[in-house]
């Protein structure tokens, strides 16, 4: 009799603790619900920040403004309008022909080389008009660096290719250079693999390598931007890894833009993602939106595979 | 078009095909329950097996569409709703089994949820929760109406489960020599009202399916 007693006192105390622990859900839904309804709440999900419209400028190091770019009568780049953030990576996608190259060579005037080229609009790198033509462009493509799809080291030495911007600009000391090159080459993780081979034919190189070795050299001239065309497009995936992981540690110290034609590369390693199609900028916001919740259905069509 | 979304079309008909056979899973076990039946309540738990091979089938499913398509946008969004309603649906049928495992408490003690009417009321709102849960998967039901199934069971199917443990507790002094009935009335109830928690999880998970939102905490 006892025993059914105690048993009795248990199964009322659990109901109770069960009842407890109703009441205290309902009163949190409620808190949580009245929280919900007041004015100065943060709908704090991973999705819910965008980039600001290219009006609402926040620490950014190029700007684009109704930026248009004509080969000869064809029109490559049509009224872009976008910032580039300091320190970020900056990825542009998008289908084969649809500007992304051109806009990115416009970002340091490597368009200049091409024959009937024009541009129209405003490209701003740190206040100034790229296409200003008080600008000095060894210096401007000093500022801005640029690494190519496929490796294209000189036919120097390691040492050579490294130093040969640094030269350019002036500097002769060979210590001096010495420290270049070696900084370089640990910026881009490659100096523990050539250190002691220098001298060697950067030629010799494997592709990785030699893709590692055109960024130090991009970094030589201690550049503020580096633009990547495609950079691990001729690259096995183990290199590339290697690149990814590179462009990570880089973004530290350098603002990076990026081209890139694989979209996993593009959500790997980017903080904002530009889609571009028939020269257009169709969306443009944080990585992580554009390849879970795009805003724009043609880019939803083309990251999903259905067009492009 | 391309092979992926195909793929996933097909995911989903098995994902309907599995929340299907959970909804029958819930309606055999209260009918099991009204029956007092035995027998049929041990098919439940022999029909678990079942329901188990189809969630680690479904599962198997989603990862190899991950591992070889690489997903963004909205088929990412679909395979990962996939992956967390299949789990989801594997839990409601596991409630149902543990609540068909107490049945045999309740026909040895010879008590019947029959005299409880609020046990009707609470099963009547799980069964149409997920009922109504099952039409996500199913059909492109838009997001209001996610939403409602979630305030549904945050209102109405947690204080159905409220009454009832009180109607059983307003009882309890009659109870003295079936503790154990008492128990397993207890146990189908919670299992009932985590069904309905599960059923809103769905929805949940529906609503970011559709919009990108992770809603879960905020509604």
């Amino acid at each position: 009799m006892l025993q059914k007693l105690q048993m009795n006192n248990i199964i009322t105390k659990k109901f109770q603790q069960e009842l407890g622990r109703i009441q205290c859900s309902n009163n949190m839904t409620k808190m949580i619900h009245d929280n919900k309804n007041s004015s100065d709440v943060r709908q704090d999900h991973p999705f819910s920040e965008t980039f600001p419209c290219p009006q609402q400028s926040r620490k950014s190091i190029i700007c684009a403004e109704n930026f248009s770019l004509w080969y000869g009568g064809k029109q490559a780049v049509n009224n872009i309008s976008m910032e580039i953030e300091t320190g970020k990576v900056t990825a542009i996608i998008g289908p084969s022909g649809c500007g992304k190259s051109s806009f990115l060579r416009c970002i340091n005037r490597m368009n200049d080389l091409i024959p009937n080229t024009r541009v129209s609009g405003r490209l701003i790198f740190e206040e100034q008009n790229v296409y200003d033509k008080r600008i000095d462009l060894v210096s401007l493509r000093r500022r801005i660096g640029m690494v190519f799809q496929r490796p294209n080291p000189f036919p120097k030495t390691i040492f050579d290719n490294v130093a040969y911007g640094p030269r350019l600009h002036g500097i002769r000391n060979k210590t001096q250079l010495n420290e270049i090159v070696e900084t370089c080459l640990k910026s881009a993780a490659l100096w523990e693999e050539v250190k002691e081979s220098l001298s060697r034919s950067a030629l010799a190189l494997s592709g990785g390598q030699q893709q590692r070795l055109c960024i130090a050299r991009a970094l030589a001239t201690q550049p503020d931007v580096l633009l990547m065309d495609e950079p691990c497009s001729a690259l096995d995936p183990i290199a590339t890894g290697k690149i990814e992981e590179l462009i990570v540690a880089l973004k530290e110290k350098y603002t990076i833009v990026i081209v890139t034609h694989n979209m996993q590369q593009a959500a790997r390693i980017s903080d904002q993602t530009a889609f571009f199609c028939l020269g257009e900028l169709i969306e443009f916001a944080e990585t992580n939106k554009i390849f879970t919740v795009p805003s724009n259905p043609q880019t939803e069509a083309y990251i999903t595979g259905r067009f492009g | 078009m391309s092979e992926l979304p195909r793929r996933i079309e097909r995911l989903f008909l098995k994902l309907e095909r599995a929340a299907l056979a959970v909804e029958q899973h819930l309606s055999d076990l209260l009918f099991a329950i009204y029956d007092g039946s035995l027998s049929e309540s041990e098919l439940i738990i022999s029909a678990d097996e079942e329901i188990d091979r189809c969630e680690v089938e479904i599962e198997r499913e989603c990862i190899r569409l991950l591992a070889l398509y690489q997903p963004a946008a909205g088929d990412l969004r679909k395979i990962c709703f996939a992956i967390k309603v299949n789990n989801d649906l594997e839990r409601i049928a596991d409630n149902c089994v543990s609540s068909a495992k107490m049945m045999r408490i309740l026909i040895e003690d010879k008590i019947s949820v029959k005299r409880f009417p609020l046990f009707r009321t609470l099963a009547d709102l799980v069964v149409n929760a997920l009922h109504q849960t099952i039409r996500l998967v199913s059909a492109n039901c838009d997001e209001e109406f996610a939403v409602s199934i979630i305030k549904n069971d945050r209102l109405v199917v947690d204080e159905a489960y409220r009454d009832y443990l009180q109607s059983i507790f307003a009882e309890a002094e009659q109870f003295h020599n079936h503790v154990n009935a008492v128990y397993a009335l207890t146990s189908i109830g919670r299992a009932l009202e985590r069904i309905g928690d599960l059923c809103s999880n769905i929805a949940e998970d529906a609503v970011f399916m559709q919009t990108g939102e992770i809603v879960r905490h905020s509604i």
